[in-house]
């Protein structure tokens, strides 16, 4: 019974935002030609995560979620372990999201932009268009046999693949996308922490407070 | 006959313990819940006394008197707002609990294990976003039954004890849908929703319902509907402007919810009354309570109401029971 509270922030193409929140019981990735079904405890819409020293790869991708009003869009990584199975990603979800009805028919006029470093001085990481990535109806009809519907509780990772990016701890990701037919944007930008690193130079013991010591009226 | 009451609110559940006068709540230290966790829903059972189980934003919670403290239920609700529970009427251990989103858990051991209910119900709504379970009712006349009122999304019936569930819609002007009140006399049974769009009578057990305004209602808004706790047929109604207005009133029905007149609830009500806590221990003890932390009671099946001194930031639910 493992699922997954997803608290999107829909912008609708007026500009018009909806707050659903949406459980996530079934989640997918699709890289290459397959798409696997992964478990969802390892799905997340944090903007830090902790990597160790291992060589970790980013795959960032666009994200279709089952949704009553309407798919949504979004955007998101897969980070793994070089080597590993899907199975033990971290599946990294923005909140903002989009309806897909409002793209479906400029959809390929979209290109996913990665971005490393500081977000005031981003390097561009690599490039791709949707229209070289599976397409979402295709995706959409291979799960449910709808071209424009997923079951609900589902959320399909589709990796653009080309853009797989050998993330190193302390470094940033930024996955971009950009509407240019209707004027707007999704960024998710991803801290990774190295579980090496300590922010605390000294990292002290925790404290405890007895709270009153004398004869004090508790007033809560 | 003395007893405790209680009150959902968004700072911790409250109990009183002389009648409503005065109204106190556990010390976070020593009582197993943080004071300010957010409770939308409290139940007690009558083959239970002296156990509360609580829904929060943080899970699912039993305090029990001996304990006097709060214990943390674990359940896959943890990440949700949990805002009914009810017990079975024949099977304390069968508990179900309803949530936003709107999901259905079910226990059948007492909160041991969990089971998440098929329950198709609308995961995206236009007016409120997230929809969310409203009610809770076992069937008074089959505890295999239970019904759903979900806002905004309708009446729900299922016939096997939530591992199954039909939509049942036919005929409501608006399917964000509060409450059910449930008569059976000689005559057969007559179902009272109350919805965003006022009151709803089914009359063939949730096949259709007819839109049934109530004349001396000066607002559509109804929200809690609930019979008093004997087979007088006697029902209260919660009518307001919409759900957090400037005032509200209570509505009472000496028929079965054929005629209904205002109850002199002293005034000013600061919003919506939006529950009402009964018990058949003693069916003329009533409380209610607004969602912006009025209450009231009465003593005498609801003819008259005193207000409490006391008042909460916002009460979600209030109930009492005998104390032990």
């Amino acid at each position: 019974m493992s699922f997954f509270l997803y608290r999107p922030h829909v912008t609708g193409p007026s500009n018009n935002i909806t707050t659903p929140d949406i459980i996530i019981d079934r989640v997918a990735i699709h890289t290459g030609n397959t798409t696997q079904w992964v478990p969802t405890n390892q799905l997340s819409s944090q903007v830090e995560i902790q990597l160790t020293n291992e060589p970790f790869e980013s795959t960032p991708g666009y994200v279709l979620v089952a949704a009553g009003g309407g798919v949504l869009f979004s955007i998101g990584a897969v980070v793994n372990t070089r080597g590993n199975s899907l199975g033990s990603s971290q599946m990294l979800v923005s909140r903002s999201a989009w309806r897909f009805v409002n793209l479906s028919k400029h959809l390929t006029t979209l290109e996913l932009t990665t971005y490393t470093g500081p977000a005031a001085s981003p390097e561009v990481c690599g490039k791709q268009a949707l229209c070289e990535l599976q397409e979402p109806a295709d995706i959409m009809e291979q799960i449910s046999g709808n071209r424009e519907a997923l079951p609900r509780g589902t959320m399909v990772f589709c990796c653009a693949d080309q853009l797989r990016y050998a993330t190193k701890s302390k470094e940033s990701l930024a996955v971009y996308i950009k509407d240019g037919t209707l004027q707007r944007d999704l960024t998710h930008r991803i801290q990774m922490l190295s579980t090496e690193e300590d922010r605390w130079l000294n990292r002290p013991l925790p404290r405890y407070t007895v709270g009153p010591v004398g004869d004090v009226k508790h007033y809560i | 006959m003395k007893y405790t009451a209680y009150a959902a609110t968004m700072r911790s559940v409250w109990f009183s313990h002389d009648e409503g006068e005065s109204w106190k709540r556990l010390l976070t230290p020593t009582g197993g819940m943080y004071n300010e966790a957010r409770c939308w829903s409290i139940t007690t059972h009558p083959q239970r006394p002296g156990e509360l189980l609580v829904g929060t934003d943080q899970g699912l919670y039993r305090w029990t008197k001996d304990s006097n403290r709060f214990n943390y239920i674990p359940s896959p609700m943890d990440s949700l707002q949990i805002l009914h529970i009810e017990q079975a009427p024949d099977d304390p251990n069968f508990i179900v609990c309803g949530t936003r989103p709107a999901e259905i858990f079910i226990s059948e051991d007492n909160g041991l294990s969990w089971t998440r209910s098929n329950l198709d119900s609308s995961t995206e709504c236009w007016f409120i976003n997230t929809p969310r379970v409203t009610s809770i009712h076992f069937d008074p006349l089959d505890y295999n039954t239970i019904w759903l009122t979900i806002e905004i999304d309708g009446v729900y019936r299922s016939q096997d004890r939530g591992k199954t569930w039909e939509v049942l819609n036919d005929g409501l002007m608006d399917s964000d849908t509060h409450d059910l009140v449930f008569v059976d006399g000689d005559n057969g049974r007559t179902i009272l929703c109350s919805s965003e769009a006022g009151l709803h009578k089914s009359f063939d057990n949730g096949q259709t319902w007819t839109h049934t305004p109530i004349p001396e209602a000066p607002w559509p808004y109804l929200r809690g509907i609930k019979e008093r706790a004997d087979d007088s047929g006697v029902i209260f109604a919660s009518v307001a402007e919409f759900p957090s207005g400037d005032t509200g009133i209570l509505l009472i029905s000496h028929d079965h919810g054929e005629t209904w007149k205002k109850l002199p609830v002293p005034e000013p009500v600061n919003t919506t009354i939006w529950s009402i806590g009964t018990n058949t221990a003693d069916p003329n003890i009533i409380f209610v309570a607004t969602l912006f932390g009025q209450i009231f009671r009465s003593q005498d099946g609801g003819e008259t109401w005193k207000k409490m001194k006391r008042e909460m930031g916002e009460i979600n639910m209030i109930a009492w029971e005998p104390s032990q």
